[in-house]
């Protein structure tokens, strides 16, 4: 089976490494992350915010940081087009990240980089990325409010819609 | 977990459902979990509605 991404297994493994790096960096630095849905929230992809030197979105929201984290793989490792929204790192939520990747059927398949969408449907109301798993279940990093991020069970709301995948 | 009307699953094949479960460190990420009794509502999502390249 092809990968989301179309990397090999070794270049997942890294770009796994890059998305989840990104993640704990923002939470390291929540002090000084804000929350906005405003156009600031695209500031990470837009300023080029590398999180391998220590460079994180000061201002976003939970698709903005998702997708900011998996763009500093995909992107700063691999080059690889938008395929987190299609939307040419440029835009982006819920709902085009619900219209990429694969599905994880089952969250004990899940791995870091991976993506919890939250919601009674689509187009999604939440998403979280995946940075571990512990006991066997997903943990995620998740910005959705304002002293955010957190790190949470992946079901730490019920609405859990789906698992996805982009790498 | 709501389901899809997708035919394939990242889960499907085993080697991509594990391919980085050996290599990555899984169970130690050095934060403790935030309780969700005491994480505020998440306020949603900004493109619920679609917005234009620009204005998201």
């Amino acid at each position: 089976m092809p990968s989301a991404s179309g990397l090999s297994r070794d270049q997942r493994i890294r770009c796994r490494d890059r998305v989840v790096q990104a993640a704990k960096l923002t939470l390291a630095n929540k002090a000084q992350v804000r929350y906005t849905e405003g156009a600031q929230r695209w500031d990470g992809i837009r300023n080029h915010r590398d999180a391998e030197i220590g460079q994180f979105p000061v201002y976003s929201d939970c698709s903005s940081f998702a997708t900011w984290c998996l763009w500093n793989g995909l992107v700063l490792r691999f080059g690889l087009g938008d395929i987190v929204n299609g939307a040419g790192w440029t835009a982006g939520y819920t709902g085009t990240m619900l219209d990429h990747g694969m599905v994880v059927q089952y969250a004990s398949n899940a791995l870091p980089g991976d993506c919890v969408l939250y919601g009674s449907g689509p187009p999604g109301e939440h998403v979280a990325v995946i940075v571990n798993m512990a006991d066997g279940a997903p943990m995620v990093i998740s910005h959705g409010s304002e002293p955010g991020p957190f790190y949470l069970p992946y079901n730490y709301r019920p609405d859990v819609l789906q698992i996805r995948r982009y790498i | 977990m709501a389901g899809n009307a997708d035919s394939k699953f990242a889960d499907d094949d085993p080697e991509y459902a594990t391919d980085a479960a050996a290599e990555i460190d899984v169970e130690v990420i050095g934060f403790e979990p935030d309780d969700p009794k005491n994480v505020p509502k998440d306020q949603g999502d900004s493109g619920n509605a679609v917005r234009p390249e620009g204005d998201d």
